[in-house]
């Protein structure tokens, strides 16, 4: 959008506090703080959600993901969980209908399934050598492995299927 | 594929880096706009440092299991000094590193980085420090502007002045045009530049690149350094960088150290290594000087890795 440094004459003051420059950059940081048990949870939470923030950047990006995601749950309530509801060929407790004794279960496994998912990437990350960056920046080992599941984890199962 | 269209808008990397630091330096973020070099040098070290040295190994060693990978390396790079650490593949240069920026444990001895020790205080450690790996590992689902952000971001780079240091640190390596397409479209010169200013979002004091070069064409190559080179000449940044390319250290490094089988054989400057040989000698000589010999059999140690890896980033590139 705004592509302000190419035409910038130099000492125009397009993009101030470029980095780089050690002294100014970092009093512009917070200092990192002493380890207490508050700030390395405080920076723990900030962490996370940063991490959050990415892979939801990744999924507005490419959203097919989302979708090959939906197709199992959809495939098992729509199909499987239509079908047995109307034929009643399984006994459910309390006669509730198939579906609804089902759909607990396809939540579950939708979650399970993400899980392992991201828990994969971040073995291809490691090869990727992506991981090894992200641990050179103050983050804690816990927000990387914390931070994967959950923001795709909620944006897909709370998708309808 | 060329990285040149997108340096052209700029003029060159130096200039325009140079402008945007320098404009940077007096901008209305920074606290204290003065007499910025020694305040940054104070307010970062918690344990005042009188040494003034930048980074200090002393007896560092590492084992992979039974092979020693560094033993007992004694370094030291002086504040705003550009170091480069030589050594064929297996000698221990990047795990050295790997000690440096927090991501191994020393088996023995200490390193500190402006006085705070790596071991006991990595967090600290971590924030001084813009890393560029080996490998090109910038996320390439991510744009470009997304990944120097998230970057800001774990750095805590307050968010008044985030989009103002992200969009600063695209401009200075001459990213601003590509920098909402995704990383998926960059030629290799140009993710190299990205993950430059990935490192310098943060304002890191100690710039630790692992052959920033490698796998790239020699245009790329000789753009990423002209980058590396304007961003040194606007800013006291330390560099400590691996290279292959002995023509790269001669011409960009302050001092360089020699590494081979775990050990550093010789620390000079490029130009005093040159004059013991006798005049005439390149870097290169140099090189098979303190290697040689002993070279062949020794590589193999490390070689798989380094070749596997090589071929990795090259795919990432073709």
């Amino acid at each position: 959008m705004t592509s302000a440094a190419p035409g910038v004459p130099p000492g125009v003051s397009a993009e101030p506090g470029v980095p780089g420059r050690p002294g100014p950059g970092l009093s512009g940081l917070p200092e990192i703080p002493s380890d207490t048990p508050l700030a390395a949870a405080r920076r723990l939470a900030s962490r996370v959600i940063t991490l959050c923030w990415v892979e939801l950047r990744k999924i507005r990006h490419d959203r097919t993901e989302l979708y090959t995601r939906a197709i199992q749950p959809a495939l098992w309530l729509l199909i499987f969980g239509e079908t047995f509801t109307r034929i009643h060929a399984i006994p459910t407790p309390g006669h509730i209908p198939y579906l609804a004794y089902l759909a607990p279960g396809i939540l579950a496994q939708s979650a399970l399934f993400i899980a392992i998912f991201y828990g994969i990437q971040i073995i291809w990350e490691r090869d990727a050598g992506v991981l090894t960056k992200l641990m050179v920046t103050p983050t804690p080992r816990a927000a990387l492995i914390r931070a994967r599941p959950s923001p795709p984890g909620c944006a897909r199962s709370s998708r309808p299927p | 594929m060329s990285p040149q269209p997108d340096a052209s808008p700029v003029s060159g990397g130096g200039p325009v880096s140079e402008s945007a630091v320098a404009v940077g330096h007096a901008g209305p973020a920074d606290t204290a706009p003065g007499d910025s070099l020694t305040d940054g040098s104070t307010s970062g070290d918690s344990s005042g440092d009188s040494s003034g040295s930048a980074v200090r190994c002393a007896g560092l060693t590492y084992r992979f299991g039974d092979h020693v990978a560094v033993d007992r390396v004694d370094l030291e790079i002086g504040r705003g000094e550009t170091f480069g650490l030589l050594g064929p593949n297996g000698a221990g240069k990047t795990t050295t590193i790997r000690m440096l920026t927090t991501l191994l444990k020393p088996a023995a001895g200490t390193v500190k980085v402006f006085g705070t020790e790596a071991a006991a205080y990595p967090m600290r450690v971590r924030r001084m420090i813009g890393y560029v790996p080996q490998l090109l590992s910038a996320d390439a689902t991510l744009t470009g502007q997304e990944n120097v952000e998230l970057f800001a971001r774990l750095f805590d780079v307050p968010r008044q002045i985030r989009k103002q240091r992200v969009d600063g640190a695209l401009a200075a390596m001459g990213l601003t045009e590509p920098s909402r397409r995704l990383v998926k479209t960059y030629s290799g010169g140009m993710i190299r530049r990205l993950e430059l200013a990935q490192a310098l979002v943060s304002a890191p004091r100690l710039l630790v690149l692992d052959e920033p070069t490698v796998g790239l064409d020699p245009i790329a190559r000789s753009d990423v350094w002209d980058y590396i080179a304007g961003l040194r000449e606007s800013a006291p940044i330390t560099v400590l960088m691996t290279t292959h390319y002995m023509d790269e250290a001669d011409t960009y490094c302050d001092r360089v150290s020699l590494m081979h089988a775990g050990s550093i054989r010789v620390t000079g400057t490029p130009g005093m290594l040159k004059a013991v040989l006798g005049s005439g000698a390149t870097l290169d000589d140099v090189f098979r000087h303190y290697t040689g010999g002993t070279l062949d059999a020794e590589t193999e140690k490390g070689g798989i890795r380094d070749v596997r890896r090589a071929r990795r980033t090259a795919r990432r590139l073709g």
